[in-house]
């Protein structure tokens, strides 16, 4: 397994980056979030700091790979990442569900206008990926006693599952009113089923049909972007109301997710 | 109708379209349309519109005006009663109805316009309450001459039609075949206190089903929340007949005339109608449309004030009228409301009245309670005038203490209920004797009391309104009494000396005249009658359509 | 007789830093319902249908029935102007009880009536000239149905004073922008409409509540 570079620079240096831009979507969405609920608990505040904190470590070890003490800090921040989305992911459970009013008997209601459950799992993934990106960085093989591409397809396949299950939630509240919204729903899910495929039994037909996925999700993804733009200028006032739209439109970072997971698995598959 | 005739009438006329632009609109003025319907609400807008789609020339009638929803319709509680019927009518009986607000429409849209869009589907009980309840001492319910079977796929087709936003699953009434096709909204301050109280107190409830959009649908936004639905949706939003059927029947070729006052119904010797003479708007004139047919739709006040209004030496007790019951049995639905004050914030003027909750626990006859039928227990969301004249009346409050008290407006939160009334021959709408209004025509007089049924139903959902209130943790909590819609007055049955139309809403005396809207109700119901309406309206039309085209109707 | 302060400590707002007319040029107020409102604000119209004698006694009347003390003349709500023009215009409003007149006939001998009253009750003086303590007792012989009076034979007081005189000089009073601050009401709201709709939750054009009592 030899490290190949692409446009300069080597396969963790790139997982550094994704790390980076998927702690930033992240995190918008959840300042856009926890602003929309006016900051009502200070735990909100959280994944904005330990999300920026995120970026900036998985920057700075893209820029300095090798700097052990900077590969240890964002060793550091992954950690902190994955322990916020999951207290997060309590939060969101509790006072998102159970204390509301009809609590858990109106678990359909508020998955849908409650906190959105699956979303501070999304840093805890991000959180992870900090953390294979420094051991890899570290020039490792293994890491959680698998070697390099198996741990990164399997965690492809277990992000993108939260990433589809979020939403299925999101646009079956929106009622599907565009047939492109079962797009992140069709596409993505099968690309998880042959990352779990290629982690278990890797062979030439896993191997394509993972590729193929993966690059019709990071499509999907990108295709997304414009969707859930135009999905804002469909609320009324469209733009020009943007500062209400942002709240209530569709998530405009989110479908940034969907390239980043595809990307991991693309890295995983053409650079290690 | 021909290719012929359909050449005959142009595209001349423009109307308002929803967007502020103006639509081409056909000219049917001159020409004998195939039907001409009388009143553009919620039964009008859907029968027209769906018959216009089956090819039939038609001209949709309103005594008010086309609604531009762009630029007509204020964001202003006083300067919206332009969408009420604020011509005059006499209201008596031992509970005098309020008229002319949240029961009544006039202009295109009718008062779909600025209900509450509730859309909740009859249970199959409520067709066959006479059957489950026996008897009830001095009234006269019946069955329905049909069944919710027979209405069930016009609910989904009208439900499909407004994209109604309901829950995943609705506890209540027959289980549904299909989803709803939007997604229920969030829950309002005002609804989480609702399932506040209902969850501390073990009674079920649910979203709430309503006609306005959760999500983009074509060229309409989804709802902002802005608050202002009683008083026309300047978002589209909202699932009016404006905005959903009436479009539709405009492409499909129909005329819409708005500011068209029809004064009577006229008809040949044979006893057939032959059309309608009506008032335009700055005109003295009667104006005759010529039509195969005539649906009259104008709500349980002007449906049965036009037939009476048009008797003649053939049909000297109005048209239709042989059975002699046309005006009698007059419904409407009572509608308390209870208030109660919360140390939060609830801010009653935003997102949709209706809140987004809403129990049917109540709706079926209860053992052991005293009285028969049942009720439904909503959210509402009052904006400051009609706040104050509710607390002015439900509280006999003035001076000094008011005004301090409504400085408490934001804390206040408010619940309703829509619940069942017996029909009665004695409440009935007939012509006053000498009022005359600016048409010169009789106005209607409106007798209306409650039944002792009515008044234990009453008190009952009272007292359960003050209960979840309390569970929830309200103080100083008040009621205020309130009636909604208007029901009966031309019933429909199988016997022609028991009733005015047929199932099919075809009147027994004259076979061309349809009645297609709440007047038709034998009985009322314990949900808010609109998506029944437009379910009856819906079923009509596709009756009509058969009829028509087997040769039976002209 | 209480002292200026006394009554503007009654009547402090728990809104008083709100001003709903800061919003007149936010994406709260669209052109149409900016016109309606200024129209309120700066057209209030002449009496026209009243004459000067009843305009007088509505005037106390709807001072007793929703108080200004804390306002200058000149800076209250109008209330006679408004109710004058629905009268002028006879606008009506959909139904009218069958044991009452039409509207201008109520409104004449209702004022009529109450300055009888408050002759028979006050050797001879009008409405306007008692105390408000007078003045009150007055309008309560009248809500409660059994104020002295031959007018009140022709005209059943007690639907006078609930469904015409009490709620139509309310809704005038909270039609008006001064009310909506008064009480934080939000106000118009087109096109933009909120995003905050649970309990306590604001956004941040809603009026903000400082001193709140009890």
């Amino acid at each position: 397994m030899t490290p190949i570079e692409f446009l300069g620079l080597y396969p963790f240096q790139w997982l550094a980056i994704i790390t980076a831009g998927t702690a930033f979507f992240l995190m918008i969405d959840a300042l856009v979030g926890h602003y929309r609920r006016a900051f009502a608990y200070r735990m909100q505040y959280a994944p904005v700091v330990t999300g920026t904190a995120l970026v900036v470590a998985a920057l700075l070890a893209a820029g300095f790979p090798d700097l052990p003490l900077l590969n240890q800090l964002l060793s550091w921040a992954g950690w902190l990442a994955a322990a916020t989305g999951l207290v997060g992911f309590a939060y969101h459970f509790y006072y998102g569900i159970v204390t509301k009013p009809g609590g858990l008997k109106w678990i359909l209601h508020y998955l849908m206008y409650g906190a959105p459950i699956f979303a501070p799992l999304g840093l805890t993934a991000a959180g992870v990926l900090g953390i294979i990106t420094a051991h890899g960085l570290a020039g490792e093989h293994a890491v959680f006693g698998l070697v390099m591409p198996i741990a990164l397809f399997l965690f492809v396949a277990i992000a993108l599952a939260g990433a589809i299950a979020q939403a299925g939630i999101l646009h079956y509240r929106g009622a599907f009113n565009n047939p492109a919204m079962y797009a992140p729903l069709t596409v993505p899910s099968l690309a998880m089923i042959a990352g779990v495929w290629m982690a278990l039994a890797p062979s030439t037909v896993a191997r394509a049909a993972f590729a193929v996925l993966l690059w019709m999700t990071l499509l999907v993804g990108f295709i997304g972007f414009g969707m859930h733009l135009r999905g804002l200028d469909r609320e009324m006032g469209g733009l020009y109301l943007w500062h209400v739209n942002l709240l209530e439109g569709p998530p405009q970072g989110a479908p940034g997710l969907f390239i980043a997971w595809a990307a991991i698995g693309l890295v995983g598959m053409y650079l290690l | 109708m021909t290719q012929q005739d359909q050449n005959m009438s142009s595209w001349s006329l423009t109307a308002p379209g929803i967007h502020g632009e103006p639509v081409p609109m056909r000219d049917w003025s001159r020409e004998e349309v195939d039907v001409c319907v009388v009143g553009a609400g919620a039964g009008g807008g859907v029968v027209g519109a769906k018959l216009a789609e089956a090819g039939f020339s038609v001209v949709i009638l309103d005594a008010g005006p086309h609604w531009d929803p762009m630029n007509d319709f204020i964001s202003d509680e006083h300067a919206s009663s332009k969408l009420y019927w604020t011509d005059e009518r006499i209201t008596g009986g031992d509970n005098p109805v309020e008229l002319g607000t949240n029961n009544s429409g006039r202009g295109v849209g009718g008062s779909t316009v600025h209900y509450s869009m509730i859309a909740l589907r009859a249970h199959p009980d409520h067709f066959r309450r006479r059957t489950i309840e026996g008897a009830v001492e001095n009234t006269d319910h019946r069955d329905w001459p049909l069944a919710f079977d027979d209405l069930e796929p016009y609910y989904e087709e009208v439900e499909e039609a407004l994209q109604i936003a309901g829950p995943t699953f609705y506890p209540w009434g027959k289980p549904r075949r299909r989803r709803y096709p939007q997604r229920e909204h969030e829950l309002s301050a005002s609804a989480n206190v609702l399932v506040r109280g209902c969850a501390k107190l073990g009674i079920p409830v649910a979203p709430s089903p309503i006609a306005t959009l959760s999500a983009p649908h074509e060229d309409r936004p989804p709802c902002v929340y802005r608050g202002f639905c009683n008083f026309g949706c300047t978002t589209n939003a909202k699932s009016s007949i404006l905005v959903t059927y009436i479009p539709r029947a405009i492409r499909a070729g129909a005329e819409v005339r708005g500011n068209a006052m029809v004064a009577r119904i006229t008809h040949d010797s044979r006893g057939r109608a032959t059309g309608v003479l009506h008032f335009r708007k700055g005109s003295d004139e009667l104006f005759q449309q010529r039509a195969k047919s005539v649906i009259v739709a104008g709500y349980a006040i002007e449906s049965p004030r036009l037939l009476l209004n048009s008797s003649s030496s053939l049909f000297p007790q109005g048209l239709a009228n042989s059975s002699g019951i046309v005006g009698k049995y007059f419904m409407v639905q009572s509608s308390e409301q209870v208030f109660a004050k919360f140390p939060e914030r609830i801010n009653q003027y935003k997102a949709p009245p209706p809140g987004g909750a809403i129990t049917e626990h109540f709706n079926r006859t209860m053992p052991g309670v005293g009285f028969v039928g049942g009720y439904t227990i909503e959210v509402i969301g009052p904006h400051p005038v009609d706040f104050v004249a509710k607390m002015a009346a439900g509280r006999g409050l003035w001076g000094a203490e008011l005004r301090r008290e409504m400085f408490d407006y934001n804390h206040f939160s408010a619940l309703g209920m829509v619940g069942t009334v017996m029909p009665n021959r004695k409440n009935e709408v007939k012509l006053h004797e000498t009022e005359r209004d600016r048409y010169g025509l009789p106005v209607p007089h409106v007798i209306f009391s409650y039944h002792e049924n009515d008044k234990r139903l009453i008190k009952h959902s009272i007292a359960k309104m003050k209960e979840i209130f309390e569970a929830a943790g309200g103080t100083d909590v008040w009621s205020d009494h309130r009636t909604s819609h208007l029901l009966g007055c031309c019933r429909m049955g199988d016997d022609p000396a028991d009733s005015v139309v047929n199932a099919d809403c075809r009147a027994h005396d004259v076979p061309n005249l349809f009645i297609c809207d709440g007047s038709v109700f034998p009985n009322s119901t314990g949900v808010n009658p609109s998506l029944t309406i437009q379910a009856l309206a819906a079923r009509t039309a596709d009756r009509i359509t058969d009829m028509a085209r087997r040769g039976e109707l002209w | 007789m209480r002292s200026t302060q006394e009554q503007n400590d009654e009547f402090r707002s728990p809104y008083p830093r709100y001003n709903v007319l800061d919003k007149w040029l936010s994406p709260d107020w669209d052109d149409q319902t900016r016109e309606v409102v200024r129209r309120r604000l700066e057209k209030v119209p002449p009496i026209r249908f009243f004459s000067e004698k009843e305009a007088q006694t509505l005037a106390a009347v709807a001072e007793r029935i929703i108080p200004q003390p804390e306002r200058k003349e000149g800076e209250k709500i109008p209330i006679v102007p408004w109710i004058d023009e629905k009268l002028y215009e006879d606008t009506r409003d959909g139904y009218r009880y069958e044991k009452l007149p039409p509207q201008r006939q109520a409104w004449q001998q209702g004022l009529a009536g109450i300055d009888e009253t408050a002759g028979m009750l006050f050797k001879g003086r009008r409405f306007v000239d008692l105390d408000a303590e007078s003045q009150d007792e007055v309008l309560k012989r009248v809500q409660k149905g059994d104020p002295p009076g031959e007018i009140w034979k022709q005209l059943p007081s007690r639907s006078f004073f609930e469904h015409i005189l009490l709620k139509i000089v309310v809704k005038t009073y909270y039609m008006h922008p001064l009310a909506w601050n008064e009480i934080g009401y939000n106000g118009p709201s087109s096109p933009r409409g909120h995003v905050r709709i649970w309990e306590n939750g604001l956004d941040p054009w809603e009026a903000q509540e400082e001193a709140r009592r009890r």
